[in-house]
């Protein structure tokens, strides 16, 4: 293996704060955040606008999202009876995808376009462990989730993935490696219709939800080891696929009842972002990005939606931090 | 802040952009109903879009009348459907 520092030549310093004046592509490791960093890469700079994106074909709520702004995959959908409807969406228009092969709605989602991952959802009543993964054509039946759910908190790659609480699961969480689910350590507060982010099974972040009447502002995060309670959101709001993004730049968008919030998060707090132009909750938001996402479907008013928002944060030229442990 | 109220039908891709959501505020509501900050630019998207202008009387009335279709027709379902969505609220426009 070749060591950095002779391919870029400067070596990965560990040190108690950020140095005043890094050159261009240096990495650290900040001991005091516990957090490995790099100089000038694009990060998140300034607060985000919402643009109206191509219509879903049909009114869709309840579904379920992955991939980006420019290759996005939404599936599932509780419009009427539990869907198994599937589409592509490619920055300006969507298009017919593979169909599930177990008609979901409430499911969670994660991964690509291309490597898509449904699991869990349908009616309260009949909550499913299913799970399924896309290869950009069609979906094929893997192994189930140790526990049927449904609005559950989900997110990930299709071969590295969490998920965790929803209705009627308490607080048991499990990972997917691509193969199986395997159970973790409970988080800290049950609920469900729950927003959620993140790009692998060790790193995910899971944010607001739904219990006893009352909408949550919660914040806990799965480092791979543990869960921890983190800053709370700024509003109250059931977020079930409404969360995108990774544990450090993370996206709340919409949500129940009706709102047009959307706030993002960046690893440690949360701040107000500019709203929806329409109040949506249950809509799909893209799992992969919280900078360069969408928002689609939803309910409004008692009324399914078919419209999708697309949502853009600048970007400059920063710090930026690589993984956390 | 004053608004302009209007029925307009979402086109998809484009309806508005980044930078209309940056010159003027929209917010979109059941019925087709687009409430729009009331200046030059916010004007001139509604004319651009083809928008019939209504009071906010006016707008308001059919909001309330697609919430009130939609709260007849939750309150119809059964207690299990009911937990997958609750009662649409009233929704009071700008």
């Amino acid at each position: 293996m070749t060591a950095y520092n002779v391919i870029r030549g400067l070596k990965v310093k560990y040190l108690g704060s950020d140095p005043s004046n890094p050159e261009n592509g240096e990495v650290w490791y900040n001991t005091s955040s516990n957090t490995l960093k790099i100089k000038n890469v694009l990060i998140p700079s300034g607060t985000g606008t919402w643009g109206s994106g191509g219509s879903l074909p049909a009114v869709n709520n309840g579904l379920a999202g992955a991939g980006t702004q420019t290759s996005g995959l939404v599936f599932g959908s509780r419009t009427g009876p539990q869907s198994s409807s599937a589409y592509e969406y490619d920055g300006s228009s969507w298009s017919g995808g593979g169909g599930l092969n177990n008609p979901q709605g409430n499911n969670n989602g994660a991964g690509s376009q291309s490597a898509g991952l449904s699991f869990g959802g349908g009616p309260s009543g009949s909550p499913t462990n299913k799970t399924e993964e896309y290869n950009g054509s069609s979906w094929s039946n893997v192994n189930n989730m140790g526990f049927t759910r449904t609005l559950a908190a989900g997110s990930g790659t299709q071969i590295s993935a969490v998920v965790a609480t929803g209705y009627s699961n308490g607080t048991r969480a499990q990972t997917y490696d691509g193969t199986n689910w395997s159970t973790i350590s409970n988080v800290g507060s049950p609920r469900y219709s729950v927003g959620a982010a993140g790009d692998s099974d060790s790193a995910f972040v899971m944010f607001g939800g739904y219990i006893s009447g009352a909408n949550k502002t919660l914040t806990e995060e799965w480092n791979g080891t543990a869960w921890s309670e983190q800053n709370d959101m700024n509003n109250a709001r059931q977020l079930y696929s409404g969360g995108c993004g990774t544990q450090s730049v993370a996206l709340a968008a919409g949500g129940g009842p009706d709102s047009n919030k959307v706030e993002s998060y960046n690893g440690t707090s949360w701040s107000n972002e500019n709203n929806l132009a329409t109040a949506r909750r249950s809509g799909a938001a893209g799992s992969q990005s919280g900078t360069a996402s969408f928002f689609a479907g939803g309910r409004n008013g008692g009324t399914d939606q078919s419209i999708t928002e697309e949502f853009t944060t600048p970007l400059s030229l920063g710090v930026g931090t690589i993984s956390t442990v | 802040m004053s608004y302009k109220y209007a029925i307009i039908t979402n086109t998809g891709k484009d309806f508005f952009t980044h930078q209309d959501r940056l010159d003027f505020s929209i917010e979109g509501y059941i019925g087709d109903v687009w409430v729009v900050g009331d200046n030059e630019k916010g004007v001139a998207w509604i004319a651009n879009k083809n928008g019939v202008e209504k009071t906010k009387t006016e707008a308001q009335a059919i909001v309330d009348a697609k919430l009130s279709t939609s709260q007849t027709q939750w309150d119809a379902l059964s207690e299990a459907d009911k937990f997958n969505d609750s009662r649409p609220t009233d929704i009071t426009l700008p």
